[in-house]
């Protein structure tokens, strides 16, 4: 079949495309009936690799879900550049290798979980046998065979939230935005979520992720952004957001061995036994509390101001 | 062992070129959307109609053999152009807040869907369900009629041979007693009236959609969509009213404006000389199609041109 | 920043850009339509008496769309109420309402005025409990012309339809005994498009009973009997009624016509084996009943018995066939 030439199918993405591009992006509501702009999202940029899941955290209003929205294409943005695969978010194509799960989500409640997953797979151009093998794989990956044949009406918040990561990734998208997706969830579905999650870093689908529960963005997350009032003021690897490098306890550089030796001999003297000396982690909770007051947080990681 | 994989798998479905507005996605939102209009039980009010023009068929109300035939037929148009004029504008204005609310737009439009698709799939299902029903109801008076018109070539006859003309008659006479009866009966302008009902449901419809991407509410939409059928009925007479009244150029002005935004429904109607036994030409047909189509046409654009820039 | 020609295609303006092209482009096709239309009897332009009665009559069927012909079949059934209860202004009322909402329903017209010169007319006549005979008769008038008066704006809306002429003629046949004027609306009624025979012919025989036009009258007997005799001798069927030939025959003697010229004495009887074939069972009680006027009347018709005959003998042969 001959491929159509057109701006968007020759732009074939390669590795070092990332998969989202958010450069400048400045987004400014102007709610009707006022005179009164509203920014909602300040001069906001970063970038998520391909295989990558990226954690982006702020408290409620804070801006992350219009980013979201911007990078799929639902919200324009005032100013700045958003691509997903190096296309521009604005396009329809560029949501063709995208999944989304929006915050508490509600689908067609006349449609069976079934019914639900084939829509969704047939507005992604999936059909046929393809549809077919396709959705009962999906129910059974978030664990719902047993409900597949029952009206959405009648689903609970925990399972509502799991076909709803099921049709975010009917077309085996290379990039999947999450919205709160344990959001309401118990610990139980929460954990399932996240073990899904684990799966598809492993299987290299880009993922963003916006939640609540730190801990859990701790664990899944390879990267992080925090957002306040619209913009970032920290971004990084988990593992250097996560290290207190100005506040290191028990460094001693340059120290001769006995002074090791010495302190170790006090410590059995006290009964005691050193486990592990070396840079102590403070928690991403802690991080992020400190960073959304209103005063210099003092970390390590990438400042935005 | 079996592996289930999340995410992983051959032939992903973005080398399908999607940014052309495609056939399939419209059916599928159009079917989506018939279903879950059906679902919603609106199609008991068919039974509703059923009942009533059964009472209407069977009930000795009318002096005339032909008067039943025009009641029954009255009647059925009657509840046909309620239905699709309430469902038209109530079903469509439900449609897109109800998805805002619900979330339910922000998941269709973030897969690989053009909001023109959208706005196009969701209308084809309102048009759907109005060509089911109308079909439907339209089928029931033929029957009823078809069922009715014997006895009424009889009755035409019997006054024809006792009362007319007092006393007897030709072969040619009964003949144009039947053909007297048979325009009052079935004929193929009947489904050019159900057609031209059809078309003006679209185009309420199209212009609902359009005020629905514009307004906050669904009352509002209703409101507003039962005010442009209101005046789309009114061409011809705010035309007469600035006529008569020579209210200036200013009001002239006005009233032009309102004929030329708002679309003239009144067109449309054409149920009522049908009924009564006028035809309607297959040319006249084609162009009141035409125009359907094209303000149908028409209000989906502006629709599209609020709806591409719409904040979701 | 760059600019694109899409950003023209934006905003309310643009909707309000498009909307005003849309309706300029399509009004052309529009009037071409509406002219269609109107040709093919389609919303027909108004002549009501009074501009602001043509605006009342409009707004009223814009305000109901579609549903006004419920509204008016509603209508019709509540002025059939008051019929029953001889509630004579409710009824005119309700169909005057009836009227305002569908003028171009010949019906309306009818049934309306068929209330007020015949059922009304009869029950100031002759079951008012209330006035005296004079007072009654009065009344019993009055009603006879609001119906005359409602066929006449009947024939304003409808000028094609041949019924309202007839039922008109009627009116001044029955109520008025006026012969001439029910002629000259029967003779408008045969002149509607698709008009049915007997129209033309009452016409003319109203003409030959009013007395005034007994010349004219004999024309258009003529012309229908010469009609009738080029059928029977081409189809070898009867398309003459009795009533003819009693009319011609009364006129030949009052205008005098020669013998020679006059219709002949008997006419061929084979001409009515073929044309009674047709309904013998609803026939014959109408050729009894014209059988019996004609033998009552001054010049009997020598060809009724036979043709009686010949529809019995068409009744026994079907049940006998049967």
């Amino acid at each position: 079949m001959e491929r159509r030439k057109s701006s968007e199918s020759l732009q074939v993405p390669n590795e070092a495309t990332p998969a989202v591009l958010v450069e400048h992006l400045t987004k400014v509501f102007q709610p009707s009936l006022s005179r009164q702009k509203v920014p909602a999202v300040v001069d906001l940029s970063f970038r998520v690799g391909q295989g990558e899941v990226y954690g982006l955290i702020g408290p409620n209003g804070s801006g992350k879900s219009t980013t979201m929205k911007v990078i799929l294409g639902l919200v324009q943005a005032t100013s700045g550049r958003t691509e997903v695969f190096g296309i521009d978010s604005g396009k329809v194509g560029s949501r063709r290798d995208v999944g989304f799960l929006p915050e508490n989500p509600y689908f067609y409640k006349h449609m069976t979980g079934r019914e639900t997953l084939e829509f969704y797979g047939k507005l992604c151009g999936i059909h046929g046998a393809q549809l077919r093998e396709r959705v009962p794989e999906l129910l059974a990956l978030v664990g719902l065979e047993s409900a597949a044949g029952r009206p959405i009406a009648g689903y609970s918040k925990g399972m509502l939230q799991r076909i709803g990561l099921a049709q975010a990734i009917v077309h085996r998208p290379r990039l999947v935005v999450l919205d709160e997706p344990t959001a309401g969830v118990d610990p139980r579905g929460s954990r399932h979520i996240r073990d899904l999650i684990l799966q598809m870093k492993a299987e290299g689908t880009s993922v963003i992720l916006s939640s609540h529960l730190l801990e859990q963005v701790q664990e899944v997350c390879d990267r992080a952004g925090i957002i306040y009032k619209g913009r970032m003021v920290l971004e990084g690897r988990l593992e250097d957001l996560t290290q207190l490098q100005q506040q290191m306890e028990y460094v001693v550089e340059g120290g001769p061995p006995e002074l090791a030796a010495e302190i170790q001999t006090l410590v059995e003297r006290a009964g005691a036994k050193l486990v592990s000396a070396g840079h102590p982690r403070t928690t991403l909770e802690k991080l992020f509390l400190e960073s959304t007051e209103d005063k210099e947080p003092a970390t390590g990681g990438t400042r935005h101001d | 062992m079996t592996e289930t994989h999340a995410n992983a798998g051959t032939a992903p479905a973005h080398v399908v070129p999607v940014w052309e507005v495609s056939p399939i996605r419209l059916w599928v939102l159009a079917r989506a959307t018939f279903v879950q209009l059906v679902r919603m039980k609106v199609f008991y009010f068919l039974l509703i109609f059923v009942a009533l023009v059964l009472v209407v068929a069977a009930a000795g109300l009318f002096w005339l053999p032909t008067e039943h035939l025009i009641a029954i037929k009255r009647w059925s148009f009657g509840a046909m152009y309620l239905f699709t004029m309430v469902y038209s504008i109530s079903a469509t204005a439900l449609l897109l807040p109800r998805d805002l609310e619900d979330r339910t737009l922000y998941t269709i439009l973030s897969k690989p869907v053009p909001r023109i698709e959208y706005l196009i799939g969701r209308l084809c299902g309102v048009l759907l369900l109005n060509a089911v029903a109308l079909a439907a109801m339209f089928l029931a008076m033929c029957l009823l009629v078809a069922w009715k018109m014997p006895a009424v070539e009889q009755q035409l006859v019997q006054q024809l041979l006792h009362g007319a003309a007092g006393e007897a008659v030709s072969l040619n006479e009964v003949n144009q007693a039947k053909a007297e009866a048979a325009r009052y009966g079935l004929s193929t302008s009947l489904l050019w009236a159900v057609w031209a009902l059809y078309l003006k449901a679209s185009v309420v419809s199209a212009v609902t959609l359009f005020i629905s991407t514009i307004a906050s509410s669904s009352l509002f939409t209703i409101v507003s969509s039962a005010m442009v059928v209101f005046i789309g009925h009114f061409h011809q007479l705010i035309l007469d009213f600035w006529k008569v009244n020579e209210t200036g150029w200013f009001g002239g002005l006005i009233g032009r404006l309102l004929v030329i935004v708002f679309p003239n429904l009144s067109l449309f109607d054409v149920v009522d000389e049908v009924i009564t036994g006028t035809s309607l030409s297959f040319g006249a047909g084609l162009q009141l199609t035409g125009m359907g189509l094209f303000y149908v046409a028409l209000f989906v654009l502006v629709a599209q041109l609020v709806f591409v820039d719409k904040e979701l | 920043m760059k600019w694109h020609w899409r950003e023209l295609l934006r905003g309310p303006a643009a909707v309000a850009l498009v909307l005003l092209a849309g309706g300029l482009a399509r009004a052309p096709f529009e009037s071409k339509l509406l002219v269609d239309l109107r040709k093919a009897g389609f919303h027909p332009p108004l002549h009501g008496s009074s501009a602001l009665q043509e605006v009342g009559v409009q707004g009223m069927m814009g305000a109901l769309g579609g549903l006004r012909y419920m509204v008016s079949t509603f209508l019709t059934l509540r002025a059939n109420f008051h019929w029953e209860f001889q509630d004579w202004d409710k009824v005119l009322e309700h169909f005057q309402l009836v009227q305002l909402l569908e003028p171009r329903n010949p019906e309306a017209w009818i049934t309306g005025a068929w209330h007020c010169h015949s059922n009304a007319w009869a029950w100031y006549l002759h079951d008012d409990p209330k006035h005296s005979e004079t007072t009654r008769r009065l009344l019993a008038r009055e009603w006879v012309e609001r119906g005359k008066v409602m066929l006449r704006q009947g024939i304003e809306w409808n000028p094609d339809d041949p019924w309202i002429y007839r039922d008109l003629a009627n009116v001044y046949r029955e109520r008025d005994r006026d012969l001439c004027q029910a002629a000259e609306y029967y003779r408008l009624a045969s002149l509607t498009p698709g008009a049915p025979d007997f129209l033309h012919r009452i016409y003319g025989y109203l003409l030959a009973q009013c007395g005034e036009h007994d010349e004219d009258a004999m024309k258009v007997l003529r012309g229908i009997y010469d009609e009738g005799l080029a059928v029977l001798r081409r189809q070898r069927v009867l398309i003459w009624k009795p009533s003819l030939i009693v009319e011609m025959r009364k006129l030949e003697e009052r205008l005098n016509v020669p013998m020679e010229q006059r219709i002949p004495e008997r006419f061929d009887p084979e001409g009515f084996a073929i044309a009674t074939p047709l309904l013998p069972e609803e026939s014959l009680p109408v050729y009894e009943r014209l059988l019996e006027k004609s033998r009552n009347s001054e010049v009997p018709d020598p060809a009724l018995p036979g043709i009686v005959a010949q529809v019995r003998a068409r009744i026994g042969e079907k049940s006998g066939g049967s």
